[in-house]
């Protein structure tokens, strides 16, 4: 009687993993574009809040002081660059 | 040949499977089709038979353009050339380590939120200064790098004294968003995650742990040191590509630890 009940669970689990699975594989049809020669028309109001654009200052607005850490004094006027 | 793929901004790995007949050199480059300048991937791959392209898209645009050619016949309608077949699109879940990042760490947080607006948008965005939402991180996007007058090749710099992030316009829009994200990620190691703040290795490393664990594709990661490698070879930078070679190929079974 236990050995069945287990089996039910077994299979219910191993049918959910499979639905799992399927459902978050999606195929995408093959639809062909051709190259636009045109501007792409872009509105970055329409995007998410995560991707939404950073703020931008005005021009002549102060700059907030942004916060510093790991400073010593050996580093005062140091400019690391990304190719050095 | 372009195809476009409906993305709706989701995270998401596509896998793009591929059969050539004989060795072909074949190119894949994935767009956003409505933001300019805003690539995802751009590489290519010698494939003799059946092949897949993962590209790991933590960020995604609306609407993905898709681009297929075997490079020696340039890109061609569907049809028009026989040398490629494109078997299928396929939209997977997007594989990430969050585990190895410190989001614990609101810096962190903070940091890693405003490096993906400002690295999916700088394809539109104009010259000028830009805060994160909490005002603690600042990047100023100029047209270029100057040093007294004289342009200069880093892509991006930090001022270790204030923080502020230096970022040339000219050598950004030619960077896919996973490019960006690696450069605005080492600039922000070096002063908020390093113990050594003037370690460029340090930095490299702390930069990629943060940038594999989102997700991001290993293969954009190697491309932009070396893209900016080749353009310094210096025998500090040989080393530097060696060591995050080594890292990124250790990344998938854990064995990453940074001693620097």
């Amino acid at each position: 009687m236990n050995m069945t009940r287990e089996k039910w669970i077994y299979t219910g689990v191993g049918l959910l993993v499979l639905l799992v699975l399927v459902s978050s594989t999606k195929k995408v049809a093959l639809i062909e574009v051709r190259e636009s020669t045109d501007q792409p028309t872009f509105d970055s109001s329409d995007l998410p809040p995560a991707l939404k654009p950073p703020y931008k200052l005005a021009e002549g607005e102060q700059i907030p002081r942004p916060i510093k850490k790991n400073l010593y004094l050996f580093s005062i006027g140091l400019k690391p660059r990304f190719d050095t | 040949m372009i195809f476009s793929v409906p993305t709706r901004h989701e995270e998401l790995t596509l896998l793009i499977k591929v059969k050539t007949f004989e060795p072909q050199k074949i190119r894949i480059k994935v767009i956003d089709a409505q933001q300019p300048n805003t690539s995802f991937t751009d590489r290519y791959k010698t494939i003799d038979g059946e092949s897949i392209f993962f590209v790991r898209m933590p960020v995604s645009p609306q609407e993905a353009l898709v681009y297929i050619y075997n490079e020696a016949n340039g890109n061609m309608a569907a049809g028009m050339d026989n040398s490629i077949e494109i078997e299928s699109i396929t939209k997977e879940p997007l594989e990430k380590k969050l585990d190895v990042i410190d989001f614990s760490n609101p810096l962190i947080r903070s940091f890693v939120n405003f490096a993906t607006r400002f690295s999916y948008n700088a394809g539109s965005l104009s010259s000028g200064t830009y805060a994160s939402d909490d005002k603690k991180f600042i990047i100023k996007y100029l047209p270029i790098i100057e040093d007294g007058g004289v342009e200069q090749t880093t892509p991006a710099r930090i001022d270790v004294d204030s923080g502020i992030i230096e970022i040339s316009k000219r050598q950004f829009l030619d960077y896919t968003v996973p490019n960006r994200i690696a450069i605005l990620l080492h600039e922000f190691s070096h002063v908020y995650v390093n113990d050594n703040l003037d370690d460029e290795v340090e930095a490299d490393l702390n930069a990629l742990l943060i940038y594999l664990g989102l997700g991001y594709p290993r293969i954009e990661a190697f491309e932009v040191f070396a893209k900016t490698f080749l353009n310094a070879p210096t025998e500090e930078n040989k080393i530097r590509y060696d060591k995050i070679s080594n890292f990124i190929d250790n990344f998938e079974n854990y064995n990453t630890f940074i001693h620097e």
